[in-house]
């Protein structure tokens, strides 16, 4: 190993490594889906068995450029990219760009609104059962996190979609909004989307939360216990100030780069959620896709769902950057 | 560590897991002995609820649940041996060549492990699913395929500061064989990471094929806690009727006592690797 | 610490929409003022996946919405018979190559054009030369290479004349090519990416308001210039439901029905169906699974025998009670609809009968040689034949195949494929028996005589891989030229008995389709025989919607 890397180079390796990520991730997407057995244009021949001709067949095969070979095709996908076009859905007849509009935001908002309340929740929890190690609060946390956490999302999903549906109308079990539901307000609108996010949010955010709290908790613990920190206790700083500015600093660096770590494990909880309570986000797009042999659909998908793991590790590693004082001083 | 700890090598909780685990080895292995039906056989009547003659009742078509519980026991216990055997086998080859090399090695293998992380893996396995007819050898080289990248990760990381000590510089200088070295030097040192990784990638292939039946892409018709519950889901009528306490909680229940008892193991095990090393695969959140 | 200050405002955000989107129940739509004419004001369905509705090559869910935007020539009623519709009357020449349409007057577009017998013109020619023809895929070589012109005879009248006669032209032409309108259309050169609201302007009783890709919701509101008069029903709402009857529970939607092979024990149909508050309304069976034997494998496939023993064997009656919880019926071995008016009244019915199985299986040599319960091949190699269906639709479905089977000593290996891995597995013929579900076997019984058993004809998932029995291709090409409607009855009904005794496929079960609905809505209902628009079925029959009657305008 060399001499540390000062921050401009650092920069430019993450740029590097990053942008070599990308590249492999196109190819693959493109490759993935014709690996596939099955025909993009199967449709054809269960919507309108009578008209299946060769020729027609043909046509739409030069269309979408599934006649050419592969590598001409690969070659025209990036040409395609290259100019941001995403190409039309064969199956929806639609350009793919509308479709990721519409699903894209929605996923986001659940990943983001988990990612965002587990944070919060196990940070919060971690801090306050590590700094009373041993008390029943830590106690109960240590057990209720090895206890959740290892439920596998789609069993907790359909469990809280059968305790919802027990229950009554108390909550929205699926969508993400009202259909054709005129709001008072804008905030009556967020008030809905906020609804119908409670379900699948709790679902997605209870096995991060579960699998995080422990980390803080076991980082402040051991923090603790370090020299610097009982130097501080005795030279009598608030026990508040201690608590966070000091013990949870420390905390928060394996914390965060636990959660770029699980970003890929999050996209693919979304799909069992999204699944699970017909939830309109890029999971239910990707198995609809899969099952038509969408490929521009498929691509896509793939590469928004990629760049949104990659995009959540480059935010991981510049705050590992920014958090670490060893990083960022080289 | 308290001496107490120590001789209790898996602590109360650790102990209870393995019960819990030995339990469901025990249901595999016996599993077609105890069974009253063949899985499919036409048993009884559609739903009929728990009896004497069908303990856990019968699905929309009259197969015995029962039966097809044990069955799922079996297939989870082989999915756990392939896939999660395999997982860790083939990610503790690449994180051991990688880290026991390093420079250009370590930096090309990383690159893969990156790659592969970045593609959401359910996606992935949906993709690689449909490309393969999905019986349980192929389902497990998906769950392999897909789910190495984290365990390379992880044995690069136990081996890496390896090749700096002292003693295995010594070792390797003075001409021990690269065996002799991995076995007397890096083994003991990594071991218990690979145990602990074992457990954790037994934990991910089983509540992986259970998510990848939910979806609908295992064969169906090799009965897993998870085509059970795909069955009962695909029941229009599953909340219409109180079928659902029999035929979705059974399965549902089982695989999450199952992956409970492994993950009380497991932390067991990584306390004694490292008191203050916590868990953070996220493993419920994968499958 | 501006990081946290900002986390903290993030939290704040959240918990307070959280907070307040459990108080607030005010997000249902305003519920209209009851109207005098006796009107409907809305009426909402489960959404469903499909394309974008547009008038050329629509799949599913946009196929049938595209029914609601656009007009056809002709149309069907409650009773499954052709109704006029865009065409007020037609008439045949005596030798049947001709057709007459009369087009009614002032019919108008949605953007206030009047349509016109140039239109009509237009939009079939449309559908017959590049670009129109590939996006769409609706008339088929065959029927393009027999039509000879269609023209303009007068100010409204269009013409169609052919070599031969063609026995459906009505139903499965006349009814499903949609007329769009020249002025947009004829500047249109790529037709596949053409979705912008100019799509969807047609003549159709309804105008599309909203669509939304994401959930498939979708508002359709009625076109009050209609030709007809202003619709029955005013608004259709497509709306997201994830499971249709615990949605017409809760009130979110106003009428669901069952998937094709989603029927349901009556003690989950009891609350439904004794409520006074639902009605229900049911139609004729026209959807079957059915079970396909692939003749080019060779023995013992290729031997009718074995199929006839296989059919023997199968007891249909237990699977209608086990898949369908007894709402259904056994398929007719002439691969009809038991229901359909085309039938023949003397077809074997392959009862259950575990002798007659046996026997013919001994007599074709399929005997247990070894002594293992299990038969094996004449030269004594086992016989364990191979049983494909998609893990999606039909696992349950093999695995009482496979006991069935079982039961008269044949070991059947059940191969699960994905859906679109088995659709292209049935497609190429790589099967030796598979299981395949299709509907339309209550309408035109040209495809399923004719082009699934007639081995020149266009490929599909369903045809009769391997059958070749050139009497059945003759009689398909006889009842397809041919304006004779009676002699037609007699031609299909022999080759179903052909058919029936050939066996090169066996319709297994048909559910019986039936509507569930909130009377207070809407109660004009109805399933129509044969479905609408070729293939589609189900309850969104426009002429329920506008008339609100079930026949007549």
């Amino acid at each position: 190993m060399g001499p540390l890397p000062t921050p401009s180079r650092r920069a430019r390796r993450l740029l590097a490594h990053y942008g070599l990520t990308v590249a492999a991730v196109v190819v693959l997407v493109f490759a993935l889906p014709r690996a596939m057995p099955g025909d993009p244009l199967a449709f054809l021949r269960a919507d309108n068995p009578e008209s299946v001709d060769p020729a027609v067949l043909h046509d739409l095969q030069a269309y979408y450029g599934l006649d050419r070979p592969l590598v001409g095709q690969l070659g025209h996908f990036l040409a395609r990219l290259g100019h941001g076009d995403l190409g039309i859905s064969i199956g929806r007849r639609v350009p793919v760009r509308d479709l990721l509009q519409a699903h894209l935001p929605w996923t986001l908002l659940l990943i983001g609104a988990s990612l965002a309340l587990s944070s919060v929740l196990s940070y919060l929890l971690g801090c306050a059962a590590g700094w009373r190690r041993g008390r029943p609060l830590d106690r109960l946390v240590v057990m209720a996190s090895s206890a959740v956490r290892p439920i596998p999302t789609y069993a907790l999903a359909s469990l809280l979609l059968l305790g919802g549906a027990v229950t009554g109308r108390l909550l929205p079990l699926g969508g993400a909004r009202t259909p054709f539901a005129h709001y008072a307000s804008p905030f009556a609108e967020i008030a809905d989307v906020a609804r119908h996010l409670v379900l699948p949010v709790t679902a997605l955010a209870s096995a991060l939360v579960a699998s995080q709290v422990l980390l803080v908790r076991n980082t402040m613990v051991s923090t603790l216990g370090q020299d610097y920190m009982v130097l501080a206790r005795a030279k009598g700083l608030p026990l508040r100030l201690l608590q966070h500015r000091h013990a949870g600093r420390n905390a928060l660096l394996p914390f965060v780069t636990s959660v770029g770590l699980q970003a890929g494990f999050l996209v693919g909880g979304a799909v069992f959620v999204e699944t699970v309570f017909s939830y309109p986000g890029m999971g239910t797009l990707v198995l609809r896709a899969v099952a038509s042999r969408d490929y521009p659909v498929l691509e896509a998908t793939f590469l928004a769902l990629a760049l949104v793991v990659l995009t959540l590790n480059l935010f991981v590693d510049l705050l590992y950057g920014r958090l670490d004082p060893r990083a960022r001083t080289g | 560590m308290s001496r107490r700890a120590r001789e209790r090598r898996l602590g109360p909780a650790g102990l209870m897991g393995a019960g819990v685990v030995a339990g469901f080895v025990l249901l595999a292995v016996a599993g077609p002995a105890l069974a009253p039906y063949r899985v499919t056989e036409l048993a009884g009547d559609p739903l009929e609820g728990p009896s004497l003659h069908h303990l856990f009742g019968t699905n929309s078509v009259g197969q015995d649940l029962t039966s097809q519980l044990l069955a799922g026991a079996r297939a989870s216990l082989v999915i756990a041996l392939l896939a999660g055997g395999g997982t860790l086998l083939l990610g503790a080859l690449v994180g051991a060549v990688a880290g026991w090399r390093g420079g250009a090695t370590d930096s090309a293998v990383m690159r893969v492990v990156d790659v592969v992380l970045v593609l959401p893996p359910i996606p992935l396995m949906v993709v690689l699913g449909a490309s393969i007819d999905p019986g349980l050898v192929g389902l497990s080289a998906i769950i392999v395929l897909v789910s190495w990248p984290v365990y390379a990760r992880l044995v690069r990381a136990a081996v890496l500061p390896l090749r700096r000590r002292a003693d295995i510089r010594a070792a390797v200088g003075f001409g021990a064989s690269t065996g002799q070295v991995l076995r007397t030097h890096v083994l003991p040192d990594v071991g218990l990471v690979l145990i602990a990784g074992l457990i954790s990638a037994v934990e991910r292939a089983i509540a992986i094929e259970a998510g990848l039946a939910f979806l609908g892409l295992v064969n169906p018709t090799r009965a897993s806690w998870g085509s059970i519950m795909r069955d009962a889901l695909d029941f229009r009528g599953l909340f219409l009727t109180d079928s659902w306490r029999w035929w979705l909680l059974p399965p549902v229940a089982a695989v999450a006592l199952l992956l409970v008892g492994l993950a009380l193991v497991g932390t067991s095990v990584e306390r004694r690797l490292d008191p203050r090393l916590a868990r953070h695969q996220p493993v419920g959140v994968d499958g | 610490m501006t990081r946290a200050t900002g986390l903290r405002s993030v939290v704040a955000a959240v918990a307070f929409a959280l907070v307040a989107g459990a108080c607030s129940t005010s997000t249902e739509p305003p519920s209209a003022p009851a109207q005098g004419d006796g009107r409907v004001e809305r009426v909402r369905v489960a959404a469903r996946p499909g394309s974008y509705p547009t008038p050329i090559g629509a799949r599913r869910q946009g196929q049938l919405q595209s029914t609601l935007l656009f007009d056809t020539l002709v149309w069907k009623d409650s009773t499954g018979d052709v109704i006029p519709w865009l065409a007020s009357s037609w008439a045949r020449s005596p030798d049947g190559t001709e057709i007459t349409f009369t087009i009614r007057d002032g019919v108008r577009w949605h953007d206030g054009m009047p349509l016109t017998v140039d239109d009509v013109v237009f939009s079939y020619q449309y559908l017959m030369k590049p670009p129109g023809q590939a996006a769409a895929g609706i008339l088929g070589a065959v029927f393009v290479g027999n039509l000879q012109e269609v023209v303009a005879v007068a100010p409204d009248q269009v013409v169609f004349r052919m070599k031969r006669p063609w026995a459906p032209f009505l139903p499965q032409i006349a009814g499903i090519v949609r007329i769009i309108p020249k002025h947009i259309w004829e500047t249109v050169t790529d037709p596949i990416a053409f979705t912008g609201p100019q799509a969807t302007i047609g003549s159709g009783p309804y105008k599309l308001e909203s669509y939304d890709l994401a959930t498939f919701s979708a508002a359709l509101v009625a076109n009050n210039d209609y030709f007809l008069g202003p619709p029955h029903v005013r608004r259709i709402e497509f709306v997201p439901a994830a499971d249709q009857l615990l949605a017409l529970q809760q009130g979110d939607i106003d009428a669901a029905d069952a998937g094709t092979e989603d029927q349901l024990p009556e003690n989950a149909l009891a609350p439904f169906l004794q409520d006074p508050r639902f009605g229900s309304v049911g139609g004729p069976p026209e959807w079957n699974r059915a079970l396909h034997f692939n003749l080019t494998k060779g023995f013992p496939f290729d031997d009718k025998r074995f199929r006839q023993a296989v059919a023997y064997a199968i007891d249909r009656d237990d699977m209608v009670k086990r898949i369908l919880f007894g709402q259904g019926v056994v398929g007719s071995s002439g691969g009809l609809s038991p229901a359909s008016p085309w039938i023949a009244p003397d077809l074997p019915p392959y009862a259950h009968d575990g002798a007659k199985a046996d026997a013919l299986l001994d007599q074709i040599g399929l005997k247990d040689a070894d002594d293992d319960g299990v038969r094996d091949l004449p030269d004594g190699r086992p016989f364990v034949p191979e049983l494909q269906t998609s893990a999606q639709f039909s696992p349950k479905t093999a695995e009482l195949i496979s006991e069935y089977l079982r039961q008269v000593g044949l070991s059947v290996t059940i191969r699960t494929l994905e859906a679109a891995a088995a659709d292209d597995s049935a497609f190429a013929g790589t099967y030796e028996m598979t299981l395949l579900g299709y509907g339309a076997l209550g309408g035109d019984p040209d495809l399923l005589l004719r082009v699934r058993h007639t081995p020149a004809a266009i490929n599909l998932p369903q045809k009769s891989k391997g059958y070749d029995n050139p009497e059945v291709v003759a009689l398909g090409e006889q009842q397809l030229f041919t304006a004779d409607d009676s002699s037609r009855l007699a031609t299909v009904q022999q080759l179903q008995r052909i058919v029936a005794e050939d066996l090169p496929s066996l319709s297994l079960y048909l559910p019986e389709p039936q509507l569930i609905f909130v009377k207070d809505v809407f109660d004009g209902w109805y399933l129509t025989p044969g479905g609408f628009g070729t293939v589609l079925s189900g309850a969104l029959n426009k002429h329920a919607l506008v008339t609100g009657k079930k026949v007549g305008f």
